[in-house]
């Protein structure tokens, strides 16, 4: 019971709690009384080794999505003064180097269209999307940003979907290669939607602390009975 | 984007330290860049794997962040000597938290390495703080909320229990310091 006083007491001291005069026995205590003194020591220290694990679990979780193990690492040789880039680059960093290259090629052309929409309105920005390229896309942009992306995403798939189902409407029973084809751009229209919308979503999710998740099938407006006998 | 990285690294020490003071985006990748093939190979030549590398890295990363984010930190060696110093005290923490301390350390033949300090002073407080870390996280929930309002969030108590719900300040003192007994106890060392 008294080692629990202790703490208690060790708190309101070091928060300020205590009285003038329990301060004062306090202190006096603390030089008298070593091994009080000690407990109390060692109780600020694990405090302060506390406060450092709190803060070093938060910014685990920070940065966590700032690192990514496949990116290209400088050459750095044992024995090599210079260190950094001192050598030819290994094979594997070779591939990781052309695969960023790819990378950046696709973020240049989604950063393209979204901040300068005049210069490429005819240019659906899902001609520059994929699952695949989200996650890497998603490091990369803001929140603000990869929301833009979304809706710009969602109203390209619709304008397809809608264009489509236009041309089916027209032709609503036909089993000519025309309107197969049409069924079947539909279909493969409406998967990669639904996985590109998913993906954005999931990224938003991990980026966004205060992401609300999107309805992925909010304005959705492809009659599934359009794609019946395909 | 790589090669916008990699024109980084020519960047000062002390715009490094700004930068990760200012949290700013790209930082991060830039230091990955620089130093993680170093801090790999201490790793790996001291009985770690390539994963264990990554996962020091990370500890690493999130340890200089909290260093460099403290309002008296002052730089006394070469920034990659530091980046070096805190990977190699938390790597050897973790062999002996796992009970697989090495006799020999085996450091990186780097010139510029020279100069690191290899008294086990860090090496403890890195070991102490894993260990501390690794008993919060098997502390009850309320616990672990306690210490992440109180020592992370600066919460007075009066917020503590008004965010945990309890009726007056007075029991989320008597609670935070349940906790802390507790995580003395199960530290396993002093008398508090």
């Amino acid at each position: 019971m008294e080692e629990f006083n202790h703490i208690s007491l060790f708190q309101d001291y070091l928060i300020g709690d205590l009285n003038p005069a329990d301060k004062t026995t306090f202190e006096l205590r603390l030089k008298e009384d070593k091994e009080f003194s000690d407990e109390f020591n060692e109780f600020r220290l694990l405090e302060q080794d506390v406060e450092e694990v709190t803060a070093r679990n938060e910014a685990k979780f920070e940065l966590k999505s700032k690192f990514n193990r496949d990116l290209v690492v400088d050459d750095y040789n044992e024995g090599d003064d210079l260190g950094e880039l001192a050598t030819p680059a290994s094979t594997r960093t070779i591939q990781i180097r052309r695969w960023s290259i790819a990378a950046s090629v696709l973020l240049i052309a989604v950063f393209s269209f979204v901040f300068w929409p005049a210069k490429n309105i005819d240019k659906p920005i899902v001609e520059f999307l994929d699952s695949d390229s989200i996650p890497h896309l998603a490091k990369n942009v803001s929140c603000n940003e990869l929301d833009s992306i979304y809706n710009r995403a969602l109203i390209d798939y619709n304008k397809a979907e809608n264009d489509l189902t236009t041309q089916l409407q027209n032709n609503p029973k036909g089993s000519d290669p025309l309107s197969r084809k049409f069924r079947k751009k539909l279909r493969i229209s409406r998967d990669q939607k639904q996985k590109v919308l998913k993906e954005i979503n999931l990224a938003r999710s991990q980026k966004c602390s205060d992401a609300i998740p999107f309805d992925v099938e909010e304005g959705f407006i492809l009659d599934t009975t359009m794609l019946e006998g395909y | 984007m790589i090669s916008a990285i990699q024109s980084k690294k020519d960047l000062k020490d002390d715009e490094i330290i700004r930068r990760i003071k200012q949290n700013d985006v790209r930082i991060w990748e830039i230091l990955q860049v620089r130093y993680y093939k170093m801090m790999e190979i201490f790793v790996t030549k001291n009985s770690g794997s390539a994963d264990d590398a990554w996962d020091n890295f990370q500890e690493t990363m999130a340890a200089l962040f909290v260093n460099v984010s403290k309002t008296n930190f002052r730089l006394t060696c070469a920034f990659k000597t530091y980046v070096y110093q805190i990977n190699r005290n938390m790597w050897l923490a973790e062999l002996k938290r796992q009970k697989r301390r090495p006799i020999r350390v085996y450091d990186n033949e780097d010139n510029e390495l020279a100069d690191i300090d290899t008294s086990d002073e860090l090496v403890e407080k890195e070991y102490r703080i894993k260990l501390i870390e690794r008993e919060i996280e098997i502390l009850g929930e309320n616990c672990r909320k306690i210490i992440k309002l109180y020592y992370y969030l600066k919460k007075s108590m009066k917020e503590i229990s008004l965010e945990i719900g309890y009726s007056n300040d007075a029991n989320a003192k008597n609670q935070k310091a349940k906790c802390m007994k507790q995580l003395k106890a199960k530290l396993g060392h002093g008398r508090i």
